[in-house]
């Protein structure tokens, strides 16, 4: 394997672990009740009752 | 008790300027707005006070009473009553009056007072009320109130943003409560029945706050919350209720007719003048609001709104693109020794990236314009407009907020979906907020226009596409909604009740704000999503690569000069790619729409966001072309695209009709996974998440299938 494809390679997987990390936690985020958007909303409160 | 703990929260009817008090006080950026629903959740910020003290103030969503009804009110009501998960009970409580209507507004004050809780009052907007010849005493107001601090300010100015703060710190020090009114004594009685019942019951003695809900709201939701399920519950209301009747008051009517009576002789003399004068605003409302000229005006608008972005953003996006390009051409050479590389970071990341950052400009222009609209008070007034059309098809009135908030991004028109009390109509409304064109369906549209659109038709035609396209939502949002909330969900119609917020100039810090943070976002998506895609796409495009495919393709076509054998290599490269097998492989689904294998990738590389498949475009139409590429080569080869076999061989891919079946795809199918995420959340499961993709997702394609076959034939 030559340099330019080990480069590529580390490219093509930083970026794609990347984004399952960012789908990950953004999953984990909706599921604690919180904003899983980027437009800019707040957290949702959960009433007690 | 630290300064830590301190917790200010900020309560007032809807439109009266907490959000602009609250970023006035804590330096924070909140979302305004001057119609109700911007604010739909807490928020908090830290607010310092002065000599030390520093507070943590909580903006809440307005109402007009503790009478709770929707979900954003409940989560007003269990702050204050320190109900709320994670939160305790505010250490005190400004209330944002309207300096303009300060009768209305202390109605709200009055039941608040019930929570002993130290209070500030500030008349906010008090410009207005002086440029309306209103005088209000505020000392005296004070006193009849017993002594609660009283403040006048400007929040949108700036001014009495220190007497609120200097308020908060005698609120919080002197612990000032407002003088809490006196009930007739039948009045009083009932509510003693109940309390003794209570404390009975449960062990536990009741606010006076929840006393007054049980007795005058018509729901459970205090008595519930307070443990009070007895069976004798209701008998014992019930019995209270009479006791009320026999004052002579309506129960559920009792709690305002006796506030305000308390109140009106409050203000005996606090406030001199004021004729409201609106004669303007009056004679502007009978032309904007008019059952007919009202929605042509509306319309014109917004035909001009688009015609001024495409025309006004014209000259920043070529800058931008000889920005691409010159950027294109410094790194290409530098990147020739390595030509995988080359082709990574100059057909994929830069071709991609800058492809989509090219729309920044029309991006910044179309939330300018909007923002100026919400400020000056049109906004609200298009809702008005628009209740007409939404009380047919079922929806509550109160629909128009989220389904307004949907245009710019479906999410927080999903939150916004909170306002409304009935729970059939709020899932209605969210089922209908993602069929709104939202702004990242904007690219996908102005790509289309600028490319084929304007070119074929004329500039004037871009602008008049655009405004059907962001129709084509609605269009069948309203059938969709009608279906639902009829037969469905059987909604009962609600009457729709909107504050109009009064015409002003709007503030340029505001809408520079606004527009500033929809670019920065924009921004921030081109170099974290965009990129890190357009880099996966770009891989999926390059690899596996053939390098005997050249020496194929001379040896069978012999006479093919360099540059054709260089374009012919490249053509068969992607093609033979992952992306291009996997694209072919899926495209006899999308062939009724019109729809090569490069813009079937790029509609489903789009389905976690519908922006992607800008720079999909822009990476499956660059590979192979390098430096020679430069950013009007996207649309170039869109427009010389032609189909290389089939029964459309040598017509153009790009025809009429592809473009305008590729535009209403993406005008209707849910293609935004946070939306769905927002939705499985806000209707409380994954239920309705998955009905509205699948449904949005199938008329995108049944509705693609049918332009296309309709316009090819007309063309």
């Amino acid at each position: 394997m030559n340099f330019e494809l080990i480069i590529i390679s580390f490219l093509v997987g930083s970026a794609l672990g990347w984004l399952i990390n960012r789908a990950v936690k953004k999953f984990k985020q909706q599921r604690a009740g919180k904003c899983a958007g980027g437009c800019g909303c707040s957290d949702k409160l959960k009433p007690k009752n | 008790m630290s300064s830590k703990e301190i917790s200010v929260a900020l309560v007032g009817n809807p439109n009266t300027g907490k959000s602009t008090l609250f970023n006035a006080l804590t330096g924070l950026r909140q979302k305004v707005g001057n119609y109700p629903g911007v604010t739909v959740a807490r928020k908090s910020g830290r607010c310092d006070c002065g000599d030390g003290l520093k507070v943590e103030l909580v903006d809440l969503p307005g109402l007009y009473s503790l009478a709770a009804a929707s979900p954003d009110e409940q989560v007003v009501t269990d702050v204050l009553l320190g109900s709320l998960e994670g939160s305790h009970q505010p250490d005190a409580i400004v209330v944002v009056l309207d300096a303009t209507n300060i009768l209305r507004n202390l109605f709200l004050a009055s039941q608040l007072a019930e929570l002993n809780l130290p209070l500030a009052l500030v008349l906010n907007q008090a410009d207005i009320a002086h440029k309306q010849g209103l005088k209000i005493d505020t000392e005296l107001l004070s006193q009849r109130l017993g002594g609660v601090p009283v403040v006048l300010t400007s929040a949108w100015k700036g001014e009495g943003i220190s007497a609120v703060r200097r308020a908060i710190a005698e609120a919080l020090n002197k612990k000032t409560k407002m003088t809490r009114l006196t009930w007739p004594s039948q009045v009083e009685s009932a509510l003693n029945t109940i309390v003794q019942t209570i404390e009975k019951d449960t062990g536990k003695a009741p606010s006076a706050a929840d006393v007054q809900r049980i007795l005058f709201s018509s729901n459970t939701h205090t008595s519930d919350r307070l443990g009070w399920s007895h069976s004798h519950r209701d008998a014992v209301v019930r019995q209270a209720r009479d006791q009320v009747r026999a004052a002579g008051y309506n129960p559920l009517a009792a709690e305002p007719l006796i506030h305000y009576a308390h109140l009106r002789k409050v203000l005996e003399g606090v406030t001199v003048g004021g004729n409201g004068k609106q004669g303007n605003a009056a004679a502007l409302d009978k032309v904007l609001l008019n059952r007919v000229v009202g929605p042509i005006l509306f319309i014109g608008i917004m035909l001009g709104l688009f015609a001024s972005v495409f025309w006004l953003a014209k000259f920043p996006m070529q800058w931008i693109q000889a920005g691409v390009d010159f950027l294109k051409a410094i790194v290409a050479p530098a990147l020739a020794g390595t030509p995988m590389l080359q082709s990574l970071v100059t057909d994929g990341i830069i071709a991609g990236v800058g492809a989509f950052l090219v729309f920044l400009p029309q991006i910044l222009i179309l939330f300018l314009f909007v923002g100026i609209l919400e400020d000056s008070g049109y906004m609200a007034r298009a809702a008005f407009i628009m209740d007409r059309l939404f009380s047919w098809c079922g929806l509550n009135g109160k629909s128009f907020v989220p389904l307004l908030s949907g245009f710019a991004c479906a999410i927080p028109g999903l939150l916004s979906t909170r306002t409304i009390e009935d729970p059939k109509a709020r899932l209605a409304t969210a089922f209908a907020v993602p069929f709104m064109s939202c702004s990242a369906r904007f690219p996908v549209y102005a790509l289309m226009c600028a490319a084929f659109i304007g070119p074929l038709y004329g500039p004037g035609w871009e602008s008049v596409v655009m405004v059907g396209m962001h129709c084509v939502g609605l269009i069948f949002a309203v059938p969709t909604a009608f279906v639902l909330t009829r037969f469905v969900l059987k909604v009962k119609p609600q009457p729709f009740v909107l504050e109009l917020p009064r015409y002003q100039m709007p503030k340029p810090r505001d809408v520079i704000w606004r527009m500033w943070q929809n670019a920065a976002e924009f921004i921030s998506k081109a170099g974290t999503v965009i990129f890190a895609i357009t880099i996966i796409i770009w891989a999926l495009c390059y690899f596996p690569r053939d390098a005997q495919m050249s020496d194929r393709i001379k040896a069978s076509e012999p006479t093919l000069s360099e540059h054709e054998l260089q374009a012919r290599t490249q053509a068969a490269m992607i093609e033979q790619s992952w992306m291009g097998r996997f694209g072919k492989a899926v495209q006899p689904v999308f062939d009724p729409c019109g729809f090569d294998w490069k813009i079937t990738v790029g509609v489903l590389a789009s389905f976690p966001a519908r922006e992607v498949i800008v720079s999909t475009l822009g990476v499956t139409y660059s590979i192979g072309k390098g430096a020679e590429a430069d950013s009007e080569h996207l649309r170039t080869a869109m427009q010389e695209a032609k189909w290389t076999d089939g029964p459309r061989k040598s017509t153009p891919i790009f025809s009429l009709a592809a473009v305008l079946a590729l535009m209403v795809f993406f005008a209707l199918c849910s293609q935004c996974g946070a939306t769905i995420a927002t939705l499985a959340q806000e209707t409380g499961g994954w239920k309705w998440a998955a009905i509205s993709f699948f449904y949005m997702t199938i008329l995108a394609w049944v509705m693609a299938v049918v332009v296309y076959q309709v316009v090819i034939r007309l063309t």
